[in-house]
């Protein structure tokens, strides 16, 4: 007698609930893969609504394509979609979806309503859904486009529903959602009801008002105005974006905002690729803000990683890393001396293009946490500046001409320190075109020295305070850099070599890596099977232990196909020079020593920062001091 | 405890324990130093648990006793005071008062038993050496331990005592000392006195880099021998007034012999102080971090050169005779001065193979030491 089979096929219903545990974890990544479908379907409006959360209602509607009645009840089906047909298609994804999965999952866990109409049928159709169970057609009249009702999350999932954070914590995360995708979509507008009240409200458009409202929105009211804009990268990579200066930085990656081909996505390599271009701009354990857009063919990158697609693989990632880095560098090398300057004014509420009626710094300013490290907030305790400040000039790009007249400056030079990364690019990245010289800003005409520590100036604008020693350390920094990348590489050679034995992965990494190495004056040399002796290394880091730094390098190598272990050794021992060499705080100095401090700044290279991040001078500007003694 | 103590022996004493004692300590009971009265003597320790130094001063005893306090407040008290003689007075396990004049102090540290035990020696190889002789080996190998800390078994000096060869004249054993950080190599012996005793066995052990700071600092009072004892963990060298036990390193140095060169058949002789004031001039303009310079060897003379990441630059000739073919290395002046500033002799001698080859150098009138240097490149 043969028993039962004990391996059962599971209910479609099952199937697609153990999926949306994948993809639907919280109402925000139901909502995103919902905006992703209104994106997918070419909307120019969406507009969404949220209510307890999104635990009670999750609403999106677009006037995109829209789907006929039989489609209609095929997209609720587990698989099907209408984004990839073949397994080709897989490798050139163009659209945001296309797995064919997101809809009947949140369907499998809620209380779904699907209304669709095609531009060209006079009538729509609408479907409904209970925990997966999904009901006949029926028409309905409406306007062109599709609208996805989600109400009841999780109501069958009760352990999940266990896990949701507070309705203000998953309105947070929505409203995130919701300003992370207007801001990799410039041409769609997007409307958010939080309980029936409209808090964010974006136009489409690529105009410098446009996009300073998406910015403000994913980074708050003072990103606009202390980042720097950038284009770069060649034919097949194109990357372009906002970086924040260095000095507004934060303690965490909340303030990444990476895009491959519209989407929004997490990647290691990218992120290192930039942190390493903003180097010793910022302290170690602190990271830049910046949204970082990477366009390149389909091809290119694989999306079909992680079913949630926050992940993506590059077929050459060293040279996106490449691309990506230099850019950014190249970018920051334009920056002079400029640092964080808090808003002149409140946060612009015109940027967010809120409706009058509605509450204004409440809603899309609080969702997003501000910039943990604020340097000096000089601001004014004043009431609010009248509306008609709203619109005061400025200049988009944010260039210089706010820091007042330009002067000549350096034409930023290439990386110092030989960074070459490694292992080889598969291709060489040309060098970026040659930024514009940047804009310098003034520091002014020195009037005295405060505790002996600090210098004050005035501008044309206003007043600046210089912090004497971050300042003076910077410069020294930055000279020394300089000489010792022109200077011959000093060479000491090793009479009793270390033996390095590395499981053979690492050996291949090694020996791919070696050429680069003794480019930097790390010379190592194969020592049979998988050891390696090191045989040379640069004389300035002669005593450090080469044993570790060739793990350090290869734990680099191994996460993110590069190392700077090398020059940020050599980085750390020209920082510790410079910190001696450089005048210290409680030193008198006379006006012509300030004056030359100032003018020095003026034409260093990131002079705006300290190398541990700080800012090396703050301002305070005439307007500024006007509202503080309450004369606007 | 209650004793009189003359100031200015008392004061030496308490100098002599001052750096072993860890300024920064999770276990206060080693700030302090342990005081005891014995017989006619005040007998002072202070150890870190890994060296330990025991030393006493003559004293007047009233009554018998001991207790722990401050090593370093002691100190400062006893060197500021007047040249007259210091009454100690324990009241409890813990208090101390001291009086001199009209001085009075009162301080309060630890009983005795809080203090740790300072190993006994037990067994291991025991023979005098000239403190002169002591001295000069760890002079002309102290420089060139390791301080990189993760290489432990270079961060101090291997003491080696060795048998003599087998087919050699030579009846007596040898003690020999070797240091290197990896780029340069020191090597220093000494015979050892007949009346040791057989040395049946080699003996090695690794003197770590605080115990060679204190005990060159104790040879510095110049006694005319001191005792070594070579154990299998530990180390001892006595001294009449003092002793110092040390833990040795544990793990093995690397065989060092065989990175002393044995081609290097191109002999350069020059005069050691003019040597050394050259390249302390030439040093100044030097990369201040790395300090290369240049030496070029011709036929008739050598030429000392440096440049700087500044751009300037420095050079000087000197007056010399080179048999072989013309060539230029770089080394780090500071390992040079290193050792041209414990070369006793006249001349120092360069042993050369190529450019890129370790270099071997000697004193041609003396034959118990050589470095060897790796040259940099430049």
């Amino acid at each position: 007698m043969s028993t039962a089979p004990r391996i059962q096929r599971l209910p479609q219903t099952l199937a697609n609930q153990i999926a949306a545990g994948e993809v639907v974890e919280r109402p925000a990544s139901a909502l995103k893969e919902l905006i992703e479908n209104a994106l997918d379907a070419g909307a120019t409006r969406i507009e969404i609504r949220i209510e307890q959360g999104g635990k009670k209602l999750l609403q999106v509607g677009d006037d995109g394509c829209g789907m006929g009645p039989a489609d209609a009840r095929l997209a609720l089906e587990r698989h099907a979609t209408s984004k990839i047909a073949t397994v080709d298609d897989l490798f050139r994804i163009g659209t945001l979806g296309f797995r064919g999965e997101a809809l009947p999952s949140i369907a499998s866990v809620s209380h779904l309503e699907l209304t669709t109409r095609l531009r060209e049928e006079a009538v729509g159709t609408a479907i409904e859904v209970k925990g997966g169970q999904v009901g006949e057609p029926r028409p309905m009249a409406m306007p062109p486009g599709t609208r996805v009702t989600v109400r009841t999350l999780f109501f069958n999932t009760p352990a999940r529903l266990k896990f949701m954070g507070s309705d203000r914590t998953e309105t947070g995360h929505c409203t995130e959602t919701v300003l992370r995708l207007a801001l990799g979509h410039p041409g769609v507008a997007f409307r958010l009801h939080v309980n029936g009240r409209e808090t964010v409200n974006i136009r489409a458009g690529e105009d410098e008002r446009a996009v300073r409202e998406r910015l403000g929105g994913v980074f708050g009211g003072d990103f606009a105005d202390n980042c720097l804009e950038f284009s770069g990268g060649r034919e097949e990579v194109r990357v372009f974006g906002w970086l924040g200066l260095p000095t507004l930085n934060r303690g965490n990656q909340g303030g990444i905002h990476l895009f491959v081909n519209g989407r929004w996505v997490r990647d290691r390599v990218i992120n290192h690729a930039v942190r390493e271009a903003y180097g010793d701009t910022l302290a170690r354990d602190r990271h830049p803000v910046w949204a970082l857009f990477v366009d390149l063919e389909p091809q290119g990158v694989d999306v079909n990683v992680h079913p949630t697609k926050q992940e993506v693989r590059f077929q050459q990632r060293n040279l996106v890393y490449g691309i990506v880095r230099q850019a950014v560098a190249g970018t920051l090398a334009t920056m002079g001396a400029r640092t964080y300057q808090a808003p002149d004014r409140l946060p612009d509420q015109a940027a967010m293009a809120l409706e009058p009626e509605a509450e204004p710094e409440a809603a899309v300013i609080a969702t997003l946490p501000p910039a943990a490290s604020r340097p000096v907030h000089w601001d004014a305790p004043s009431p609010r500046p009248p509306r008609e400040d709203r619109h005061r000039g400025d200049s988009w790009p944010p260039s210089g001409t706010s820091h007042g007249p330009r002067r000549v400056a350096e034409t930023p030079r290439e990386d110092p320190v030989g960074q070459i990364p490694f292992p080889d690019l598969s291709a060489p990245v040309p060098p970026p075109p040659a930024p514009d010289p940047p804009p310098a800003p003034d520091l002014g005409q020195p009037l005295a020295q405060i505790h002996g520590t600090y210098i004050l100036a005035q501008t044309a604008t206003g007043l600046v305070l210089v912090d004497q020693h971050a300042a003076h350390e910077r410069i020294v920094f930055e000279t020394l850099k300089q000489a010792h990348a022109e200077a011959r590489l000093e060479r000491q050679l090793v009479l009793i070599p270390d033996v390095v034995e590395l499981t053979s992965p690492e050996a291949d990494r090694l020996r791919q890596a070696l050429p680069q190495l003794a480019e930097l004056g790390v010379v190592v040399e194969p020592f049979g099977g998988n050891a390696f002796t090191i045989r040379e290394l640069p004389a300035l880091i002669a005593d450090c232990n080469p044993q570790q730094l060739i793990r350090d390098l290869l734990h680099d190598l191994d996460r993110y196909g590069h190392s700077n272990a090398v020059t940020q050794r050599l980085d750390a021992v020209l920082a510790t020079m410079a910190c001696h060499g450089s005048v210290r705080a409680n030193r008198k100095l006379s006006l012509e020593e300030m004056d030359a401090l100032l003018r020095r700044m003026e034409q260093t290279l990131f002079s705006g920062q300290c190398g541990h991040g700080r800012p090396t001078y703050v301002t305070l500007s005439l307007a500024e001091m006007e509202r503080l003694f309450g004369r606007r | 405890m209650e004793l009189y103590v003359e100031r200015e022996p008392f004061l030496k004493a308490l100098g002599r324990i001052q750096t072993v004692v860890e300024r920064r300590n999770t276990r206060p009971v080693l700030a302090n130093a342990r005081l005891e009265a014995n017989g006619e003597f005040l007998a002072i320790a202070a150890t870190d648990t890994e060296v330990s130094i025991t030393t006493r001063c003559p004293a007047e005893v009233e009554h018998s006793g001991g207790l722990t306090v401050s090593a370093r407040k002691l100190y400062e008290i006893v060197r500021e005071l007047p040249d007259k003689p210091l009454l100690l007075r324990q009241d409890g396990d813990e208090r101390l008062t001291i009086s001199c004049d009209q001085a009075r102090f009162h301080l309060v540290g630890l009983a005795l038993d809080q203090f740790p035990d300072i190993p006994e020696m037990e067994g291991g190889f025991r023979f005098s050496m000239s403190t002169g002789d002591l001295a000069d080996m760890f002079a002309k190998t102290h420089f060139a331990i390791s301080t990189d800390e993760g290489r432990y078994t270079l961060n101090g000096v291997l003491l080696q005592a060795d048998p003599p060869k087998p087919d050699s004249p030579e009846t007596v054993a040898r003690l020999r000392m070797v240091a290197t950080d990896t780029h340069r190599l020191s090597i220093v012996e000494n015979p050892i006195p007949e009346e040791a005793g057989r040395v049946e066995n080699p003996i090695e052990a690794i003197l770590p880099k605080k115990a060679v700071q204190e005990i060159r600092k104790l040879l510095e009072e110049g006694e005319a021998n001191v005792e070594l004892t070579l154990g299998e963990r530990q180390v001892r060298f006595a001294l009449p007034e003092m002793t110092l036990i040390a833990n040795l390193v544990e793990g093995r140095f690397p065989n060092y012999k065989r990175v002393i060169p044995e081609g290097n058949k191109l002999l350069l002789n020059i005069p050691k102080d003019p040597l050394l004031a050259v390249v302390k001039r030439m040093s100044v303009l030097s990369n201040e971090k790395s300090r290369g310079i240049r030496m070029q060897i011709l036929p008739d003379r050598l030429k000392v050169t440096t440049t700087n990441p500044e751009q300037e630059a420095a050079q000087e000739e000197m007056l010399t005779t080179f048999d072989g073919p013309g060539m230029s290395l770089g080394f780090n002046a500071r390992y040079l001065l290193e050792i041209l500033t414990v070369i006793g002799g006249e001349t120092i001698r360069f042993h050369l193979l190529d450019e890129d080859s370790s270099v071997l150098l000697t004193d041609p009138e003396k034959n118990n030491f050589l470095f060897v240097l790796m040259p940099m490149r430049i």
